[in-house]
């Protein structure tokens, strides 16, 4: 299956995929996830499924299609529950106005109303009114269809085949669509994200063979030109780019320096693992440094055998082979799954650079006589946030990407965030944390319920970002103390559930009680003076934003 | 192209369609059993196919080899 996968990405990622190549695709086996998806439509959708199938496959995913029957009205009948809810409207079906609006802002209302998956409104028509609609609900995204057949250059409406297909999107542009529902717009709001890519060198970021050919004569060709520049863009938006390559490091460092007409430069590279070691290790040892876990990286090379051997030692690592066209090699990255965002938001975008700073705060630490010396000297700050409506998306991200510090995995969608901030016995609480090295954003989120004497914390999760700093206790539980609800209560109650990578926080609630075993699934009463008797730690900054 | 070689793209993008052997002999019957949702499928399959477009009046009797051999070629004659 992980050849086949490599064979496909020239079919499935070249400019204009065609049909029949996509329906001949045979990528039977079993899929890591599956993911339901109610339609919602008043134009035919079942010619789309067919060309979705081979991507979703790719992606190692599966979606399962509930195709609602033909309905302008959008009454949403017969409602059940599913992962995704796509709107696949054809606009050109009613007069676009006003009137329009308003009746569309009642039907995404009306379905936001009876469930809590993402939303997703595919059609074409004015963007920036659509986009205007889209924002007064959370979890609702705009799929513009006509932006993405511009882009890629093809008619999104064909007429003359509208009546036969049962729709008005043309031959070509289900195509395209088809491509994007699978590798972007769904997986975008059901999927992690992938927070680094590890790429290799020669013939992968230039054509040739350093130790071979020297810095002087690799070849950087139009399109590993492109795929260095596509890639300092996606260490922009946050995802890390770490350098692994079988070369001496002396060389490659050399290289970088010398070819200055490399768009990508050494210091864009948040990791390098340049070694003649297996590949598979180096990977191991740049999740440990960057804090992320081996299924966030997506794995570039142009060495099959390197790639098999990755995927067979680490399989949870994602895989993508490099080709000779530089161009399809980063459409297959563009194209793969977790790559792409709806929006990349500011939290994101510091991740790259924060991370950068981490060395310099272990230099500081290292020399700190004392914590309250090393918070000073960084000049610490944490800001507290209570049922802020602003950082909704970001709060909702934080739950569901965390894996490390979290509590009781319980991954709160925006629709779900939504109704806390406005329930009087719940409190969503949310840090930031910042020094004078970098603005690290929110990292950390508290969703808490008040019942009768307790508060019941129902999550709790800290960005990998700012674990390592001694800075847990005085994050979770400054926040806890500041909550309104947390006025009169007698017990604050942590629940806990076991995950894969879950024991830092497991590991802090048993210390917080003084216990040597961490705490069972379930319930752990912590009784409120523990909290109430809690120091900060010196010399950070504790600001009520 | 042959008409002979635009019916072997023919029937393999039929074949490809039903997910099943077909030869010329039984390819209309085939071309007049398929779903309407299949059908646009086959006809967009070889429009990718042949780089044509069939025009309206066209798409409404594309249902034998022949038919869509014979515009085919009138197409690339064009």
């Amino acid at each position: 299956m992980t050849l086949r996968r490599y064979e496909l990405q020239e079919i499935l990622f070249s400019d204009r995929p065609l049909r029949r190549e996509l329906l001949e695709v045979d990528l039977s086996g079993k899929t890591e996830k599956v993911v339901t998806v109610n339609v919602w439509r008043n134009h035919a959708f079942e010619n789309l499924k067919p060309l979705i199938e081979p991507y979703c496959l790719f992606g190692n995913w599966q979606a399962i299609f509930n195709i609602g029957p033909y309905d302008d009205s959008f009454m949403f009948s017969d409602w059940r529950q599913a992962d995704i809810e796509l709107l696949w409207l054809d606009s050109s079906r009613f007069s676009l106005g006003a009137d329009w609006q308003d009746w569309l802002h009642d039907r995404l209302g009306a379905l936001r109303a009876i469930s809590g998956a993402p939303i997703i409104l595919a059609t074409w028509a004015d963007a920036r009114e659509l986009d205007k609609i889209t924002v007064n609900y959370p979890a609702i995204y705009y799929a513009d269809l006509k932006r993405v057949c511009d882009e890629a250059q093809v008619d999104l409406l064909d007429f003359r085949t509208s009546k036969f297909a049962g729709t008005p999107v043309s031959n070509h542009a289900q195509l395209i669509v088809a491509r994007e529902l699978a590798c972007h717009w769904l997986p975008a709001v059901v999927f992690p994200p992938v927070k680094a890519i590890a790429i290799d060198l020669d013939n992968t970021l230039h054509d040739g063979v350093l130790g071979e050919d020297g810095a002087d004569g690799v070849n950087l060709s139009s399109g590993h030109n492109n795929l260095q520049i596509y890639m300092k863009s996606l260490s922009r938006n946050g995802i890390f780019i770490a350098l692994i390559s079988r070369n001496e490091h002396i060389d490659v460092e050399a290289l970088f320096t010398q070819r200055k007409d490399y768009p990508l430069r050494w210091e864009d590279f948040s990791e390098t693992e340049i070694s003649w070691g297996d590949k598979s290790s180096a990977i191991e040892r740049l999740a440990g440094s960057l804090r992320i876990s081996t299924d966030s990286i997506l794995f570039v090379d142009d060495n099959i055998g390197e790639l098999v051997d990755v995927a067979m030692r680490l399989p949870q690592v994602k895989t993508v082979y490099a080709h000779h066209d530089a161009d399809l090699t980063r459409q297959v990255i563009h194209f793969f799954p977790g790559i792409w965002q709806w929006s990349v938001k500011a939290d994101d975008a510091k991740r790259v650079q924060d991370m950068k700073m981490n060395a310099v705060r272990e230099a500081i630490g290292v020399n700190a006589s004392s914590p309250i010396e090393y918070f000073r000297s960084l000049q610490v700050a944490l800001t507290y946030f209570y049922d802020s409506e602003k950082q909704l998306c970001r709060i909702a991200d934080l739950c569901n990407k965390t894996n490390q510090f979290n509590l009781a995995i319980r991954r709160f969608n925006e629709v779900e965030l939504a109704e806390c901030l406005i329930n009087n016995d719940k409190c969503v609480a949310s840090v930031q944390l910042t020094d004078r090295l970098s603005d690290s954003g929110v990292i950390a989120v508290i969703v808490a319920e008040r019942r009768k004497e307790q508060v019941i914390v129902e999550e709790l999760c800290i960005s990998c970002r700012a674990l390592g700093r001694q800075l847990e206790s005085t994050i979770l539980l400054i926040a806890l103390r500041g909550m309104c609800i947390f006025e009169g209560c007698h017990d604050v109650v942590f629940k806990v559930q076991h995950g894969a990578r879950n024991q830092p926080a497991l590991k802090w609630l048993a210390d917080l009680q003084g216990d040597c075993d961490l705490p069972s699934p379930g319930l752990y009463t912590v009784p409120i003076q523990r909290l109430l008797n809690f120091q900060a730690a010196e010399g950070i900054d504790l600001v009520k934003g | 192209m042959s008409y002979t070689e635009i019916e072997a793209v023919v029937l393999t993008t039929l074949a490809n369609i039903i997910k099943n052997k077909v030869d010329s002999s039984g390819a209309d019957v085939v071309i007049q059993q398929l779903d309407s949702l299949k059908h646009v499928e086959f006809i967009f399959a070889v429009e990718d196919e042949m780089g044509v477009q069939f025009s309206q009046e066209e798409l409404v009797d594309m249902d034998s080899v022949d038919k869509i051999v014979t515009r085919v070629m009138a197409r690339h004659e064009a």
